[in-house]
């Protein structure tokens, strides 16, 4: 194709308008801090895939294996919750994003996030990729700051782990261990006291309680959860727990 | 186990701006480009397993950008309309708006021209005109024929300009002030 101009190039092909209207369009680069945000974004929501996606066949699993009237009772009281939390974070997963795409149009922002389980309230970030990095809480402090790239990794590290160890105690759960699930759900809060995923951890500490047969505790922290996060996904589930006679 | 692999990562930080300013080129406004960058980066994610890396990744990625932005500007064909009258609108107010203002009219007004376009003719444009790539680079990144890429720049090279006249035509008057 070396036989035909551009008509923004040296040569100038076309007329002058057709050239400066093309000109006009000149930069699209991606605004500063664009790379990292989105990154954190894609980071929350592959790690709420990843908290959700072993959920939705618990279900099938917690039903398949009653026997017991109490047992079942309890069975199914702890499959209406797997079923509805499953079912509210595919929604936040996954058709959270199509539901964003409809709408945005309408919003500055990007909220896709919004659609997954919101990270808890950060802390005040350290200097890091793009310095917007999402940040999990370490502790202790170390006695010497690490370099940048290690406390990306660091940071990445930690949410690695604890969408890891909710995955471990949901399969824990599904696996008819409540209460290593429990003790799972108890080791991630002792190394991360706050973590990312935090309506995930008391969404799973919801239906560790109904596993164990602890009714009353578990219509309790669904209530809870559903006043400390009324436009969560899992709140409609939650809800109608709380109030399930 | 890390969430994303150090290979992931990689591709990330190397096409980050590729597949940004692809989506803008394909028409995404700005507003929503992040959106949809994670969109594709999320597709990557799920699908890196099954990349066989018989072609380039620029090419499998830019594939996914164009069905992004291709489920993209089915679904908000209403907004594009909108985009499009008043981008119209503003080139014959154009004298009443402070010189500021012209570039980003001029920029609305191109980018509703090309998205009339049909967008295998406006791929081939925007990658010849803007992003600078030579015949054969487009070629192989749209796994087209040089023949074809040819003939689809040369029938967007038409439409554009046919486009350009009639708004020009439409407001002679406004066309120094305005473009």
């Amino acid at each position: 194709m070396g036989d035909q101009r551009r008509l923004l190039g040296p040569t100038k092909g076309g007329d002058e308008l057709e050239r400066e209207l093309l000109g006009s369009l000149g930069d699209v680069s991606p605004p500063a801090g664009a790379k990292g945000e989105t990154w954190n974004r894609l980071a929350v929501q592959v790690a709420a895939v990843a908290t959700v996606a072993t959920t939705s066949t618990a279900l099938y699993a917690v039903a398949r294996s009653g026997a017991g009237t109490a047992l079942q009772a309890t069975k199914i009281f702890t499959a209406k919750v797997v079923a509805g939390v499953a079912l509210a974070g595919s929604m936040a997963a996954g058709g959270g994003w199509l539901l964003h795409q409809q709408s945005a149009a309408n919003r500055a922002v990007h909220p896709s996030v919004e659609r997954v389980p919101p990270p808890a309230p950060l802390p005040p970030p350290a200097p890091s990729f793009e310095s917007k990095e999402i940040v999990a809480p370490v502790a202790p402090v170390p006695a010497e700051r690490p370099s940048k790239g290690l406390e990306a990794r660091s940071r990445s590290d930690l949410l690695s782990l604890e969408s890891r160890m909710l995955t471990d105690a949901r399969a824990q759960l599904r696996g008819g261990d409540p209460r290593g699930a429990l003790t799972t759900l108890e080791r991630l809060r002792a190394r991360s006291p706050k973590g990312v995923l935090t309506q995930e951890r008391d969404v799973l500490a919801i239906q560790i309680a109904s596993a164990l047969g602890d009714t009353a505790a578990a219509k309790r922290k669904a209530k809870e959860f559903v006043d400390a996060y009324p436009e969560s996904p899992h709140a409609p589930q939650l809800r109608r727990l709380a109030t399930d006679p | 186990m890390a969430l994303f692999s150090p290979e992931f990562r990689a591709i990330y930080d190397e096409h980050f701006e590729f597949v940004w300013r692809s989506l803008r080129r394909l028409g995404v406004r700005e507003a929503d480009t992040m959106d949809l960058v994670q969109k594709v980066f999320l597709a990557v994610h799920v699908g890196w397993g099954d990349f066989e890396g018989r072609s380039k990744i620029r090419t499998w990625l830019f594939g996914i950008c164009r069905r992004v932005a291709s489920d993209y500007r089915r679904s908000s064909p209403i907004r594009r309309e909108i985009v499009t009258d008043a981008a119209a609108m503003d080139l014959r107010r154009d004298d009443q708006h402070p010189a500021g203002a012209e570039s980003r009219q001029r920029a609305t007004l191109a980018e509703a021209i090309l998205n009339r376009m049909p967008e295998p003719q406006r791929v081939v444009f925007v990658l010849f005109e803007l992003e600078e790539m030579s015949g054969e680079d487009i070629a192989e990144l749209l796994n087209l024929s040089i023949g074809t890429v040819r003939s689809r720049l040369r029938l967007a090279r038409e439409r554009f300009r046919r486009e350009v006249k009639r708004l020009a035509a439409a407001d002679p008057m406004g066309r120094k002030e305005a473009v």
